[in-house]
């Protein structure tokens, strides 16, 4: 899976990528809102993480470029100190499917990958259920 | 310092190069010799005629003077004015030969020395150097030394001509020529001394521009050589922090890989990578230390422990402990939050130390490090705080309880504190909790002599919604101030009791309409029962500004 991770502190971002990778995936990082812009203009990405405060655009203005520009409709995670509920509800609001406040457990950050995927994938598509297997999938 | 110790060792040197310049010159002034002159003549040939009527037998020295146009005959040169007028004392002779000075082999006495004026004396320093010299008229011949000439300016002119030709008669045998010329000369004297201070003035005037020459050339090299010391010193900073930068940069970067792969790919914390395990320098210490706290402020669980692990495995716990012993408050307070942040229980009673700092940053970050390291007693250090609790403070003991999840003790112990604002800050901890079983010991506080403390008493007693609060808070409303009242109306209003209903009555009739306001508005949010109450009051009422307020109080469009 190919996930953007957009946060300014250098070594948190090292430890997401770290944790990341660990999980298999393909990590894109990026220290600023600037260089997620840029490179979400070339390329498309299955998952995005950001925090919000980070320089030239925030986090909260990535997502509005993503859905209202990009037009992208991957999962978007939020990975942020700001806890009120004001902020929470507008990042909601503009399109972020998780919300994640700091501190957080690194290995707890692919279940949030997945439960956004999740949630994404039943926001979005028909769920195929399979009586006979006794199982659903996802398509 | 080292700049200053550099600049002064410039001013020093340059000092020393004015001193070396100022001795040169000096030494270029100092030659100066003394001669006889016997005769004057418009004819060089006459030098016979001199030897012979002067009886002397001594090598002459001739002198051509341009503007006089006479040839000066002079004999000998003396080193100072006493040899040169023992010498002449010895001629016994009556030619009128006198005694003229060389300065640089310049001729000094050119128009004013002739048979009749002396240099009555110069004034020099102790390098010969001549400062002033002055030339008198017809001033006899006295032995004068060097060393004591310096006498002239108070000195009167004691002769006369009549004086000066007793002691240097007119020369009578000596040819004819020369005799009409120093007539002229003498007939001119007085305008001659005039035009050799103006002279000589000229020449200090010279001097002092040359002076001023080298002092501007020593400024400009002192400017110069300072402005290349300015890019030396900047070069070379720039030099060192390139490669500092370079070297950190380097390190950061192994160790930020080092620190991930120690995180969440080794095994155990048993082994630590080389750049985590060998942590010798200073630099190396202190970015460790940096990126453990930024990593261990932003994640929880598994990698947090393991970064715990690294912090104490490394001895930076107790690097901190031994940095809060440093006498800068900075480093004090910066190590204080690190173990605060990093969670080094054993540190408390060194944090305890700081609760009464002086200085209000490490006296903040003792207060909060104690919420956090002091898990069983986290405000204990309340008991004995006399300083006043900002409301900084008080924001960051809040959060550090919020942060660290911790359990807050009964904040109704801190009610009768003598600090007013540790009781404030307790009454909105208990407000913040819902400690509801503080409410008894609230109510006191309602009468409390701080309007500030009574304050808050209100605001919390409103918080527990008690109907026996009523009471109390309808007591003290009248001696209260606007803020404290509206409080009140607050609190009553959040209880929505009819029986409230009159009291909240009477105080649309108050003086000040804020108080109106708010109390029909109080009413109105009562219910039913308020609303009809309000209605009753607009039918039968005459005062325009009440039967405003409640309209629009009771106005839809403003619910």
């Amino acid at each position: 899976m190919k996930i953007l991770v957009c946060e300014n502190n250098e070594i948190l971002l090292k430890a997401i990528e770290g944790r990341l990778k660990l999980e298999g995936h393909d990590v894109i990082t990026t220290m600023n809102g600037r260089e997620a812009y840029n490179f979400l203009e070339k390329e498309k990405v299955d998952v995005m993480i950001t925090d919000i405060l980070i320089p030239f655009i925030s986090g909260l203005e990535l997502i509005f470029f993503v859905r209202n520009q990009f037009k992208y409709d991957f999962p978007i995670i939020i990975l942020s100190k700001l806890n009120n509920m004001d902020t929470i509800k507008y990042a909601y609001r503009l399109g972020a499917d998780e919300y994640i406040t700091k501190p957080f457990d690194p290995d707890w950050l692919e279940v949030q990958i997945k439960k956004a995927m999740i949630n994404k994938s039943l926001n979005t598509k028909e769920i195929k259920v399979d009586i006979s297997e006794n199982r659903y999938s996802l398509s | 310092m080292f700049k200053i110790k550099l600049y002064i060792t410039f001013l020093i040197l340059f000092l020393s190069g004015f001193k070396l310049l100022a001795e040169t010159n000096d030494k270029k002034d100092s030659i100066i010799i003394f001669r006889i002159q016997i005769a004057a003549s418009s004819k060089r040939s006459d030098l016979e005629i001199i030897k012979k009527n002067t009886g002397l037998n001594e090598p002459i020295i001739v002198d051509f003077d341009e503007k006089s146009r006479l040839y000066k005959f002079m004999i000998r040169s003396f080193p100072t004015f006493d040899n040169a007028r023992n010498f002449l004392d010895s001629l016994h002779q009556n030619y009128g030969a006198f005694i003229v000075m060389y300065l640089n082999q310049n001729r000094q006495t050119e128009k004013v020395m002739d048979a009749y004026v002396l240099t009555q004396g110069i004034e020099i320093d102790s390098n010969q150097r001549i400062i002033r010299r002055i030339v008198k008229e017809t001033v006899a011949l006295e032995k004068v030394k060097p060393a004591t000439i310096n006498i002239i300016k108070s000195k009167t002119v004691p002769a006369t001509v009549n004086k000066a030709e007793e002691t240097y008669p007119h020369p009578k045998n000596i040819f004819e020529s020369t005799i009409n010329l120093m007539d002229k000369i003498k007939e001119s004297i007085l305008i001659n001394v005039n035009n050799l201070d103006i002279a000589q003035e000229t020449n200090s005037n010279v001097s002092y521009f040359e002076i001023m020459i080298y002092v501007l050339l020593m400024i400009v090299l002192f400017c110069i050589l300072s402005i290349i010391t300015l890019i030396l010193l900047l070069f070379t900073r720039r030099i060192v922090q390139n490669f500092t930068s370079s070297r950190n940069e380097e390190y950061e970067k192994k160790l930020q890989e080092d620190l991930v792969s120690f995180l969440f790919y080794e095994e155990s914390t048993a082994t630590l990578p080389p750049t985590l395990s060998k942590v010798n320098a200073n630099y190396k210490r202190k970015i460790l230390t940096d990126k453990i706290l930024q990593l261990y402020s932003n994640i929880i669980g598994s990698a947090a422990e393991r970064l715990h692990v690294l912090y104490t495995k490394q001895g930076l716990d107790n690097i901190s402990i031994e940095n809060l012993k440093r006498s800068r408050w900075s480093v004090k307070a910066v190590n204080i939050n690190m173990l605060s942040k990093m969670n080094i229980y054993k540190a408390v009673d060194k944090v305890s130390g700081f609760l009464n700092a002086d200085n209000y940053v490490v006296r903040k970050e003792a207060e909060v490090a104690m919420v956090n390291l002091d898990r069983e007693h986290p405000f204990e250090f309340l008991n004995n705080k006399t300083l006043p609790l900002s409301d900084w403070e008080q924001m960051n003991m809040y959060d550090a309880l919020i942060r660290n999840s911790i359990k807050p003790p009964e904040f109704s112990k801190w009610l009768n504190s003598t600090n007013d604002t540790v009781v404030m800050f307790s009454l909105k901890m208990i407000r913040m909790f819902r400690q509801n079983d503080a409410f008894e010991k609230v109510l006191p506080l309602l009468k409390h002599s701080n309007e500030n403390v009574r304050y808050q008493a209100i605001l919390t007693t409103n918080a527990f919604r008690k109907d026996e609060s009523v009471k109390h808070l309808i007591d003290m409303f009248t001696n209260e101030d606007f803020r404290n009242k509206e409080a009140i109306i607050r609190g009553i209003e959040t209880l929505k009791k009819t029986s409230n209903i009159e009291f909240l009555k009477d105080l649309i009739f108050n003086s000040e309409m804020q108080i109106k306001i708010e109390a029909t508005k109080a009413i109105a949010s009562i219910g039913i029962a308020g609303k009809r109450e309000l209605q009753n009051m607009l039918n039968t009422l005459n005062d325009e500004q009440i039967i405003e307020v409640i309209k629009h109080v009771l106005d839809k469009r403003n619910e």
